[in-house]
């Protein structure tokens, strides 16, 4: 459903891309706006361009991505990197970001940003809850995470020595 | 039997570190609520000291909010149980510091008549989920990526995949998100 309206996919480096062909090549129930799609590819290995129509991003990722938002037509999305995603967010190339939640707990695991990303704070758009259980939010960059907004609301002695308590 | 509910605030990518994260009015209203419910609350002794003397203070300090006076009063009046093997006494009231056992201890609560217990911090519960222990969960899902930092199940390891049943997903102004699930 979500893809239905998407002609460009923005995928990641090799792995992901490989978890995706195996996913939807030759199955005939593949959803058939992701199979018309465009995928542009992160790669520096040409294999991972066998599921057409594929075009490579290049070699300067951030370029490449800019390149094609800048074009017409529809909106593009990237799904499901961790590495990919850091970059995109660190550069202000992301308009919007799908949070999909699901109900259970792991303790391990992929997550969703590289460590080491630099914090940066988001504006809720709106939220979802299926009946399964899965959240959907959608969320728009709203730049680095601001300090200052601490001081908003309630500051209190302990913050203003530089300490923070109270879980606050 | 009484249920362990366990609470946090956490960051989009799973950052449950208070330093990364603001806390808003509604939300702590949120916390307010939610410690009203309960007659029993639980911690770590790391949680515990950045809960006290912090918030029986604001209690006394007549400058601060009115939201942060009432969750004061709330966590105030509440029992408290500290789970301490260094901690030989406490300045807060109506607190008890318990050294071995988490899960006896637990589980002998859980059993006794009262309300429901809560459980905060983030070694304590989840060493507590490890064990199965927890009935409900409240993740207060924050609009930022912290990017690195604490995050829950560090050091434990889970027998299985825990899967849980939404219960109710709220929206507040902040664009924090308050999902409370069930054990399933």
């Amino acid at each position: 459903m979500l893809l239905r309206n998407i002609d460009f996919s923005v995928e990641t480096r090799i792995r992901p891309r490989i978890l995706w062909v195996r996913l939807w090549v030759g199955k005939s129930a593949r959803p058939r706006p992701l199979n018309a799609a465009t995928r542009n590819i992160a790669t520096h290995r040409p294999e991972g361009l066998a599921w057409g129509p594929a075009k490579t991003l290049g070699s300067d990722i951030v370029e490449g991505i800019r390149r094609i938002k800048a074009q017409d037509g529809p909106d593009v999305i990237l799904s499901g990197s961790s590495t990919l995603t850091s970059t995109l967010l660190e550069h202000g190339l992301a308009d919007e970001v799908l949070l999909v939640v699901f109900p259970v707990l792991l303790g391990t695991g992929k997550r969703i940003s590289a460590d080491g990303t630099p914090p940066r704070s988001f504006e809720l758009v709106g939220t979802k809850a299926l009946a399964s259980g899965v959240i959907l939010s959608t969320y728009k960059p709203n730049g680095p995470l601001r300090t200052g907004t601490m001081k908003r609301i309630g500051v209190s002695r302990v913050r203003e020595q530089g300490k923070k308590g109270g879980f606050k | 039997m009484r249920k362990l509910i366990f609470a946090i605030n956490t960051t989009l990518d799973g950052c449950v570190d208070h330093t990364k994260q603001f806390v808003d009015e509604e939300t702590l209203e949120y916390f307010t609520h939610l410690t009203r419910e309960v007659d029993l609350q639980v911690f770590g002794r790391k949680t515990y000291q950045l809960m006290v003397p912090y918030w029986p203070e604001v209690l006394k300090n007549q400058s601060e909010t009115k939201a942060d006076h009432e969750f004061a009063r709330a966590f105030d009046s509440t029992n408290k149980l500290v789970f301490s093997r260094s901690l030989n006494s406490v300045e807060g009231r109506n607190t008890r510091i318990v050294r071995t056992n988490l899960r006896d201890e637990m589980l002998k609560l859980k059993q006794e008549q009262g309300k429901n217990i809560l459980v905060g911090g983030v070694d304590i519960p989840s060493q507590l989920m490890e064990l199965g222990l927890i009935d409900e969960y409240r993740f207060v899902v924050g609009p930022t990526l912290a990017g690195a930092g604490r995050r829950l199940l560090e050091g434990v390891s889970l027998p299985e995949r825990l899967q849980l049943t939404l219960v109710e997903s709220k929206v507040l102004k902040s664009g924090c998100v308050a999902l409370h699930y069930s054990k399933h």
